[in-house]
């Protein structure tokens, strides 16, 4: 299958490697770094509820991340450490909304990957996966009346999430709008433990553009160079009023569903196949055979990375947790409705 | 052979239970239909419960001197198989008759109109949430809105009728009543949830005159009736007794209040053990006990609970009165006014003037009746008539 | 000229729209047919690109009206029954609801429901769901029973920051008309009191404020006076204007047509049986539909709602405590 992909890659400007190439890079290097930290301090027991790591796809992530402009909007989901670092989210955002601090974006009511800078473009994901697709519609609905015609919108979702009811109708409504959506499909295989073969019966994710109306692309997940191209040729694309564009990326999840689960039901031989590399060594021979870094420059740059995400984690952990007795306990937004509601 | 029970029946309207005096047969005897086999009591009177059909006694499970509700089984007859079905045919007969009297028993369903009143709300007695907040509120005791008509449901008072009550009382001159006003209704109100009944006899007071010039300073005549009433009580405890559930419990002490009147109601002093305090002693003390509760000062041991007391409306000039026991307390007597009057004298054959008073005793109707409280009076009156006995 | 109870919602939309460059409006073929009962007739005409005809696709409608709610519009999102808004339901209730709680970014908002039942509607055209959006937390739930209500709430519910589900009652669309509109008396959360007594406090909104009208006047010629307070808004709710209704009557009677387990009756004889007990002669009751889907034939379909002579055997039941 990867034979066939190369098919469809597009050529990429040139002119924007190797500086595209590395700053997509050390995002992917940072989200690792910090997805280990965040493994960690779910083993020490310091983080109440799941942890839900990208190690596999952080090179899809990153890509859409990088290559979106100021001004876009961007609503990722579970697995885009990478992606939302590229975005601009503060590494600090992470963590204090892992520890349930009332300084995060959250204010400690919600949790982990929950998170998201609405006002900045990046959009919080809940639970139900598929949901976040038409809000990124309607946000590009938005622009649009305001007579936006530049900003484009991207929203990642994996496999599994391309089998719900909100996936389907947001992809068609978008594409019955002409919006300039791109959807991300990471398909790391696994759906926590289904397969794809019990997720879908198409040949492959992609064909089911065609269907929608939108045009298609697949990539290799586990190749930044060729993620880069395709996502870009994609988001051009979209940016151009050729409506919405489905990348489906190939990859696989380098990691359990969730940190507690141990994935023994994942068939280990695809960690033997092209799709079970992982794109972070991948990226550091591409850089290397290029020879736009050596060894050396990035563990300096791991160096960093590290010591970024060690602040990050020492400044959180100092912070207030939310406090029962501080908390507002009203969900409105309008003072008169709030004040209505606390009458009771 | 089949076993017909031997059930207590109904013996009269509102009884639900009767104790058992006598079983008048023997287990192994042969009975005929309609014989009486046990004798039970009932607050009314005694009555037997006879066979329901001939034959054996087979066993009796009542026993004597304990209490059994009105259908529950009291033994069994050894009974022909004819008897046995025919006695159990009727029973279920009974049971379909009560169904189809009342089909809709099985329904829940009653016409919305139709509805009865739940037993615990019927009549004047329930007082809704909002009725018992407005007289909580102005401290007013739930049954003190028996002055208030009901116009509601089973004759209780609404809280409508209440307000038209309030609103009407409020075009009437009002001043606030005094604590001993309060403590005073609070505790007759309280003894008269009991049914207090009133006897009096007519007592020389001759003799208590005659003998109060022997001593000083001398007692009143209160102090002699408090006296006499103390050592009659001694004598007959249980005419003090105080019934609480099922239980009388009697003095442990002869306790006797004597009343005293101060400002704006009654205080209640009371003599510990006054049976066994000498007569001559009681006029200090009672001068005492008065000082101090007009000043509202009583001692301690003043104030404990009476056992009963006497008061002395006499010196008001009132001759009869029907007094009320304070709540502790199982009975009262009250002394009146004594004058002169004509006394037939036998030995003479002709009146002869006397000073006479009338003396009344209030008594706690369920822990005595008219003869135990008529032999008290007796006692007393043999006591005030020989007053060197107390 | 006078002007109907679904004219007035029309004229809202209408007024939104020509004010607020922000407002615009998306639902099932809302735009050339103006809407399956005409709420939105000629709007698209008249404000072209603002009223736009979405698919079949509840939850994308309400998904994409949170995102473009978020980037600053005013969506109206317009289900076309409110039976099909449940297929929406985990947009509204965990996306929309929570957006504001788990942001501090306001997500405004407004759903139209039309709700309730006409003769041979069926279980799926005529559900009431103000109970079921009501029980969660973040959302405004509107209940209008009077044509002003219709325009006034309908405008208040487009201004205000939190998402509204604004329930709209069908049977009442062309049944109710007014003279011409009266501006808002009251702010949307208070409740009014549509007609003032003295011996029993009946509470209802939408189409059963007028069913319970037509009880109270049954109910004069017996000399018993109804006071109704008509809730308007039930989520949240307005107990200050229900308790003192019921301190002034003592007694207490709610009315509504959606199910009775759980629901708009049942939280406002809780909140009376916590609130207000002293102010009680009697328990509080309740009147709802009956516990099973909604009927098609119109003969078990009238008996399945609330009527006036249920309401009034109902409130004379209150007076045998």
């Amino acid at each position: 299958m990867l034979d066939t992909l190369k098919e469809h890659r597009a050529d990429v400007a040139p002119s924007l490697f190797p500086d595209l190439y590395i700053t997509a890079f050390k995002w992917i290097l940072l989200a690792r770094i910090i997805e280990e930290k965040l493994g960690n301090l779910w083993r020490a027991g310091k983080i109440s509820g799941g942890v839900y790591l990208g190690k596999g796809q952080e090179a899809i992530s990153s890509a859409v991340g990088t290559l979106l402009k100021p001004g876009d909007l961007f609503g990722p989901l579970i697995r885009d450490q990478a992606g939302r670092l590229a975005f601009g989210e503060p590494i600090i955002d992470v963590f204090r909304t892992y520890f349930g601090s009332r300084t995060g974006p959250t204010l400690g009511r919600d949790g982990n990957v929950h998170r998201g800078r609405p006002r900045e473009g990046q959009f919080p994901m809940i639970s139900h996966l598929g949901s976040l697709v038409s809000v990124v519609a309607g946000a590009l609905i938005a622009r649009r009346f305001r007579g936006d015609r530049t900003a484009i919108g991207a929203t990642t979702i994996g496999d599994g999430g391309t089998s719900t009811g909100s996936f389907h109708e947001a992809v068609n409504m978008a594409a019955v709008e002409k919006l300039p959506l791109v959807v991300v499909v990471a398909n790391n295989r696994y759906a926590y433990s289904t397969p794809n073969s019990r997720e879908f019966a198409c040949n492959d994710l992609v064909d089911r553009a065609r269907g929608y109306g939108v045009e298609g692309h697949s990539m290799d997940g586990t190749d930044l160079a060729e993620c880069l191209e395709v996502l870009g040729n994609a988001m051009e694309r979209a940016r151009s009023g050729r409506g919405p564009q489905m990348v489906v990326g190939h990859c696989l999840r380098l990691t359990g569903h969730a940190e507690h689960d141990d994935a023994f039901y994942m068939d280990k031989r695809l960690l033997e196949t092209p799709i079970g590399r992982d794109c972070l060594k991948v990226a550091e021979s591409y850089l290397c055979e290029h020879e736009w870094a050596d060894e050396t420059r990035i563990e300096s740059w791991k160096k960093a990375a590290r010591q970024q995400v060690e602040e990050s984690v020492a400044i959180a952990q100092r912070e207030p947790q939310a406090d029962p007795n501080e908390e507002v306990w009203c969900p409105y937004a309008t003072e008169s409705v709030a004040e209505a509601h606390s009458l009771r | 052979m089949p076993k017909v029970p031997i059930i207590m029946p109904q013996l009269g309207e509102s009884i639900a239970e009767a104790t058992v005096v006598q079983l008048t047969a023997k287990v192994g005897e042969h009975v005929d239909t309609d014989q009486e086999v046990i004798e039970v009591e009932t607050n009314k009177a005694v009555m037997s419960v006879i066979t329901p059909c001939q034959g054996v006694i087979e066993s009796f499970s009542a026993e004597v001197n304990e209490t059994y509700p009105v259908g529950s089984t009291l033994g069994y007859i050894e009974a022909s198989e004819e008897d046995a079905e025919r006695l159990a045919q009727a029973a279920t007969v009974s049971m379909d008759t009560a169904h189809a009297d009342h089909p809709s028993a099985t329904t829940a369903s009653h016409p919305p109109s139709q509805r009865e009143v739940p037993v615990d709300y019927a009549g004047s007695s329930f007082v809704s949430a909002r009725l018992r907040a407005r007289i909580q509120e102005l401290g007013i005791h739930p049954t003190d809105l028996g002055v208030v008509a009901g116009s509601g449901v089973g004759g209780r008072v609404t809280t409508a009728d209440f307000e038209a009550y309030l609103d009407h009382l409020s075009r009437r001159p009002s001043k606030k009543a005094s604590p001993m006003r309060l403590a005073v209704a609070d505790s007759m109100r309280r003894s008269w949830t009991r049914p207090l009944a009133t006897l009096g006899v007519s007592v020389s007071l001759e003799p208590i005159l005659a003998h109060r010039k022997t001593l000083s300073p001398s007692p009143g005549p209160a102090l002699y009736v408090a006296k006499a009433v103390a050592l009659a009580l001694a004598e007959f405890p249980q005419s003090a007794g105080l019934l609480v559930g099922n239980k009388i419990f009697l003095p442990s002490s002869i306790d006797i209040g004597v009343a005293v009147e101060v400002e704006d109601g009654v205080v209640v002093p009371v003599f510990a053990n006054l049976d066994k305090q000498p007569l001559a002693e009681l006029p200090g003390q009672y001068k005492k006990f008065l000082q101090a509760a007009r000043e509202k000062r009583l001692p301690e041991e003043a104030r404990r609970p009476a056992i009963a007391s006497v008061t002395n409306f006499g010196t008001l000039g009132v001759h009869w009165a029907t007094p009320i026991p304070l709540p502790t307390e199982t009975l009262i007597v009250g002394l009146g006014y004594g004058e002169m009057r004509p006394f037939w004298d036998e030995k003479s054959g002709r009146f002869q003037p006397r000073l006479q008073a009338e003396l009344t005793l209030s008594f706690d109707h369920r822990v005595i009746d008219g003869g135990q409280s008529g032999r008290l009076v007796r006692k007393i009156l043999a006591l005030l008539a020989e007053p060197q006995l107390l | 000229m006078s002007i109907t109870y679904l004219e007035a919602i029309r004229e809202a939309q209408r007024r939104a729209l020509r004010d607020d460059p922000r407002v615009y409006i998306y639902g099932q073929d809302i735009a050339t047919f103006g809407g399956a009962f005409k709420a939105t007739k000629n709007l698209a005409r008249e404000f072209p690109g603002r009223v736009i005809d979405s698919p079949i696709s509840e939850d994308a409608m309400v998904g994409s009206a949170i995102g473009a709610a978020i980037e600053g519009m005013r969506p109206i999102i317009e289900m076309q029954f409110a039976d099909f808004s449940s297929v929406a339901i985990n947009q509204i209730v965990n996306q929309a609801a929570t957006f504001f709680w788990r942001t501090q970014v306001a997500c405004p908002i407004t759903i139209r429901l039309p709700s309730g039942g006409n003769p041979g509607s069926g279980p799926f055209h005529s559900q009431n769901l103000e109970s079921l959006y009501a029980h969660f937390p973040g959302l405004v739930v509107m209940t209008p029973a009077t044509v002003d209500d219709a325009y006034n709430m309908l405008l208040e519910a487009i201004e205000i920051s939190d998402p509204v589900i604004y329930c709209e009652h069908k049977y009442l669309y062309n049944r109710l008309k007014v003279e011409s509109l009266k501006e808002a008396e009251l702010p949307p959360h208070k409740a009014r009191v549509a007609r003032a007594g003295r011996d029993l406090t009946i509470v209802a909104y939408s189409a059963m404020v007028h069913e319970s009208l037509a009880a109270a006047e049954q109910l004069r010629r017996e000399n018993i006076e109804v006071e109704i307070v008509d809730l308007r808004t039930v989520k949240p709710l307005d107990i200050d204007t229900i308790l003192s209704s019921v301190a002034r009557t003592s007694r207490l009677l709610c009315v509504g047509e959606s199910w009775p387990w759980g629901g708009v009756n049942a939280e406002v004889v809780a909140s009376v049986a916590t609130h207000g007990f002293h102010l009680l002669d009697a328990p509080p009751q309740r009147i709802n539909s009956k516990d099973t889907p909604i009927p098609f034939s119109p003969n078990l379909w009238s008996v399945h709602k609330p009527s006036s002579q249920v309401i009034a055997a109902a409130a004379r039941r209150l007076f045998d405590w």
